[in-house]
């Protein structure tokens, strides 16, 4: 595919794709899409996709697959180009697109405000996605696999399991002793991660069912797209753990990563650290302040900055009357 | 010419500093506005970097690794440049982090060429 004409860029945004038709009713020109390490674009004309393309390495998805590539994730970061009339012909031309009505010259190109970290509508069930091959970005919809973490083999992570697995039922941890009128640590509870079956709802058994608050604004957390497993940990033991990892080498490498958190923050005079992520390849390691705790999160790569900071700021909004009260 | 390309990141909005850091925590370039590099803001980076690693390291291959650490007005962001290189962006919190991205991807090439 050849490069399109440039445009004036108008500034990068994050929103669902869906967004992107809804807000461009007078723009004409190219949303360049950046989704990770692939690039690719729109081609709008006042509100209307001409056409979508993207490309990740060699793999080339085009129209509705590029399209269903995009909508796949909550959030995407595009820039806004606006095109000149010539530009928006040139570039016609480029998609191999006939377009016999004429374009006019542009008025302010988008409607509404424009938010980075826009909240996306709650999407229906997504259908089934195309997706290019090697991208284990896209969870599937649903996914029985094996867990990847067992009990012999603790020393190194492998990344992130799909979520949608029967995790092997665990018994409660026993008792741990705290010192009397120690308030701040609640005894550890174990929470199975819900469990998403076609046509027919598993029942599976729950080691302890719990009405504590935090641990259902934590399985509310756990149950967002990409979200694999969270945590609640302090310097000493895992409070709550929820999700599909071994919760002893989440916590070890949240604890690395806190170690050097809790280095740097002195050296700086920025105040208490916000949150630090980790990104490798199989996903994002997050670790955060949580009252008196930590909170660790392990997502898939669908998850990007933008919305684990908007994650985490919902959570400490949620949090705030309970703290009042 | 190194500083002439960390400069593009200088430019992008609200962004404070850029430096291009080995993977033991040595500083091999680094530029700013608006804000001071002290011996311990230096300390602090390397840590981050050595740090960081080790703890990539926990997970299978030592994969490369990104880093993003936010504070109440500022945030670092630690992208790999290659093996043993890697580029620390200081920014302010207002300042666009998929553009900085871009701006990584269109340049790491060109950086790397030149360490």
């Amino acid at each position: 595919m050849k490069a399109l004409p440039e445009g004036k860029s108008l500034g990068w945004m994050q929103a669902p794709a869906s967004w992107i038709g809804s807000h461009t009713v007078r723009f004409i020109g190219v949303v360049r899409v950046v989704i990770q390490d692939g690039e690719g674009f729109i081609l709008i004309k006042k509100g209307k996709p001409l056409f979508h393309y993207f490309k990740q390495g060699t793999i080339e998805l085009k129209g509705h697959t590029a399209l269903d590539y995009f909508n796949s994730h909550p959030v995407i970061e595009f820039n806004l180009c606006k095109y000149t009339p010539d530009e928006f012909a040139w570039a016609l031309k480029l998609c191999n697109i006939e377009d016999h009505e004429p374009v006019v010259p542009q008025e302010p190109a988008v409607s509404g405000p424009v938010a980075r970290d826009h909240n996306p509508p709650s999407r229906p069930a997504d259908p089934p996605v195309a997706k290019p091959p090697g991208d284990t970005r896209i969870t599937d919809p649903v996914v029985v696999s094996p867990p990847v973490h067992t009990v012999g083999k603790r020393a190194a992570v492998s990344g992130p399991v799909a979520r949608d697995h029967n995790p092997p039922s665990r018994p409660a941890d026993p008792p741990v002793t705290k010192p009397p009128g120690d308030t701040r640590i609640t005894d550890p509870v174990v929470v199975s991660p819900p469990v998403h079956t076609v046509g027919k709802r598993a029942v599976v058994p729950q080691p302890v069912v719990s009405d504590d608050p935090e641990v259902t604004i934590i399985s509310q957390i756990r149950d967002l797209d990409g979200i694999v497993a969270i945590a609640v940990f302090n310097d000493n033991r895992n409070v709550i753990m929820i999700g599909d990892a071994d919760s002893e080498v989440l916590v070890k490498i949240a604890r690395k990563m806190l170690e050097t958190a809790k280095k740097i923050t002195p050296l700086l005079t920025w105040g208490p650290f916000v949150h630090m992520t980790l990104q490798v390849k199989e996903g994002n390691m997050i670790i955060a302040p949580y009252h008196e705790n930590y909170l660790c999160l392990l997502t898939t790569r669908t998850i990007n900055i933008g919305h684990i900071r908007r994650i985490l700021r919902d959570l400490q909004q949620k949090d705030a009357p309970q703290r009042v009260s | 010419m190194l500083k002439k390309i960390l400069n593009k990141f200088l430019i992008l909005h609200d962004v404070r500093g850029v430096i291009v850091v080995r993977e033991d925590g040595g500083i091999v370039e680094s530029i700013k506005s608006g804000m001071e590099y002290d011996d311990a803001f230096m300390a602090a980076v390397s840590t981050l970097v050595v740090g960081s690693k080790a703890t990539a390291d926990t997970f299978e291959n030592s994969p490369a690794f990104m880093v993003f650490m936010e504070f109440p007005d500022y945030f670092l962001l630690l992208a790999p440049l290659n093996k043993e290189f890697f580029l620390l962006v200081i920014a302010q919190n207002t300042a666009n982090i998929g553009q900085i991205n871009q701006e990584v991807k269109k340049n790491k090439e060109d950086l790397v060429a030149l360490l």
